[in-house]
């Protein structure tokens, strides 16, 4: 169902011509408010005194409420920390966590562990080399021997592939390892002379979605099948506009929609939203309403459910429920999808976490204390 | 602890928040020149707050829900009824030809304010059932009836298509 009332509401309110911020005459009038506010404060407290006195001379006294005593009981729900982006520590199940020497620039899903980039430990600016590591469900951390000049990696939640890019004289070359067996089983060289889109050193994202490989740029993209080897153009792709694949889908972030990256065909029109990001499946897609609340589509069927908790920032997890942290008191919550029940526990102040997110743009939070 | 934020603060803060608070004023109120209004209050009242509010993102609800609770006490006033006159409901004919359906904002402008309202939180801000009793100082039992009553509505004015019955289920 793509024409639905919350649709409706996004696309007239987006086509909505906002006039300019009278900010000037805002702040003129808050200022006087302010100060009727501060008189009328003075004036209740001379009240309160000849209040008292008439209280105890035994008479009642009315009570009136004004205009300004609101205080919003959401306010504090949305304030708090901010995540420091500072963690080191990745914690793969509540018993086993692996400490790295330096931050991973990029932490990926895999079937076979989790797939991490990582910089030069004596690097504070995390430049490159960047090196590749496996570390599996015991916490034991494999060294892939790969050495990359980009961060240009992916992976995928249920296939125990790592996919990379390294640049070329006339383009780049795309490779596939198998995570199981340590060896390469793809090497497909993507010669972009006379095509378009050029990818430049650092703008080229790598996506694995099965047997292809998608690589987009500024403006354009490649869909590259790794066991054949075939190169076609992906319109569909281009950075700022659609990064990720997952499950054959990609979200448009300027057209608000959710499409079939082979085809280009609408499966799900959301509307205007914050931010917003496909689960790892595909199957779902989280977006954040201007109000803070988040909502999670069921692309499929276009069912739209209001997370029960509110959150900055989020990842998946790796069968496609949303994670996030709830800064205000630092939890740490999975949401149902499906009912949007969330449930977390308090997470201990100085310790640390990273969320794995979507392919190349992977979310990692800290909490230091 | 409180900081203390300034004037050139609340201005950038301002510029950043307007569109968004007058996108949803324009579908509480249903008119620019009002909507234009509502936020300016809403803005200006939160001003009056500005140095007890924490961060911009605390100020960000603080506003909304300033603008929520002014436009409920504009809804209030005796005699509030800016919209045009209620018609009687037309017979659903819409999803057959979804050309002919009546434009959202007309149909959003036969609601009674308080219904307007609650359609504009729950599907536009995705408020929750409890959020938006809060926001409109009334009872969540309130809330729940008149989303159905006023999906009811919709529903005859716009179609199933854009109202499915089972609209509302989320709380």
């Amino acid at each position: 169902m793509t024409d639905d009332l919350a649709t409706l509401l996004r696309h007239e309110a987006d086509a909505l011509h906002v006039p300019g911020a009278p900010a000037y005459d805002i702040v003129s009038a808050g200022q006087r408010r302010r100060r009727r506010r501060r008189a009328a404060r003075a004036v209740v407290a001379a009240g309160l005194v000849t209040a008292v006195g008439i209280f105890a001379s035994g008479l009642s006294w009315g009570h009136h409420s004004g205009s300004d005593h609101f205080e919003p009981a959401d306010a504090g729900v949305l304030s708090g920390t901010e995540p420091t982006f500072t963690a080191k520590t990745i914690r793969l199940t509540p018993q086993v966590s692996v400490t790295l020497e330096q931050r991973p620039v990029i932490q990926l899903y895999s079937s076979a562990g989790l797939v991490v980039l990582t910089s030069p430990p004596d690097d504070p600016h995390q430049r490159p080399p960047y090196h590749l590591s496996l570390i599996n469900a015991q916490g034991t951390r494999n060294d892939l021997g790969v050495t990359l000049s980009t961060s240009w990696v992916s992976a995928e939640y249920d296939q125990p592939y790592v996919a990379w890019a390294v640049p070329t004289t006339h383009g780049f070359e795309v490779v596939v390892r198998d995570l199981t067996t340590g060896r390469d089983v793809a090497q497909v060289p993507v010669d972009v002379r006379g095509r378009h889109p050029m990818p430049s050193h650092h703008g080229l994202v790598i996506s694995l979605d099965g047997d292809t490989v998608y690589a987009t740029a500024q403006g354009g993209g490649y869909a590259i099948d790794w066991r054949t080897g075939d190169v076609t153009d992906a319109p569909l792709l281009s950075i700022g506009r659609v990064v990720g694949v997952h499950g054959g889908r990609v979200l448009d972030y300027q057209a608000h929609q959710v499409k079939d990256v082979a085809t280009g065909r609408l499966l799900l029109d959301i509307g205007p939203h914050g931010n917003g990001s496909l689960s790892p499946d595909g199957r779902y897609v989280l977006v954040t309403r201007d109000s803070g609340a988040i909502v999670v589509y069921d692309v499929q069927t276009g069912t739209r459910v209001r997370m029960s908790a509110t959150f900055g920032v989020w990842g998946w997890t790796p069968d496609g429920r949303p994670l996030g942290l709830v800064s205000d008191d630092s939890r740490l919550v999975t949401c149902d999808p499906v009912d949007g029940d969330c449930t977390g526990t308090a997470y201990p102040s100085g310790r640390q976490l990273a969320l794995p997110g979507e392919s190349g743009y992977a979310v990692q939070i800290g909490v230091t204390g | 602890m409180a900081r203390r934020q300034s004037d050139a603060e609340f201005t950038e803060f301002v510029h950043a928040a307007w569109p968004a608070l007058y996108r949803t004023a324009y579908l509480l109120v249903g008119d620019t020149g009002l909507a234009e209004d509502l936020v300016q209050t809403a803005l200006a009242k939160t001003y009056a707050s500005w140095g007890k509010l924490r961060e911009l993102r605390a100020a960000r609800a603080y506003a909304r829900t300033t603008l929520v609770n002014t436009a409920s006490s504009w809804f209030r006033r005796k005699g509030w009824r800016n919209e045009r006159p209620t018609e009687r409901l037309r017979e659903a004919a819409y999803d057959e030809d979804p050309s002919v359906r009546p434009a959202l904002m007309q149909a959003l402008a036969q609601l009674p304010p308080r219904q307007r309202a609650v359609i504009v939180l729950r599907f536009y801000d995705d408020l929750s059932v409890a959020d938006t009793a809060r926001a409109l100082s009334c009872a969540e039992g309130t809330v729940k009836s008149q989303t159905s009553d006023a999906l009811s509505s919709l529903r005859a004015l716009l179609g199933e298509t854009v109202v499915p019955l089972d609209s509302g289920a989320h709380s």
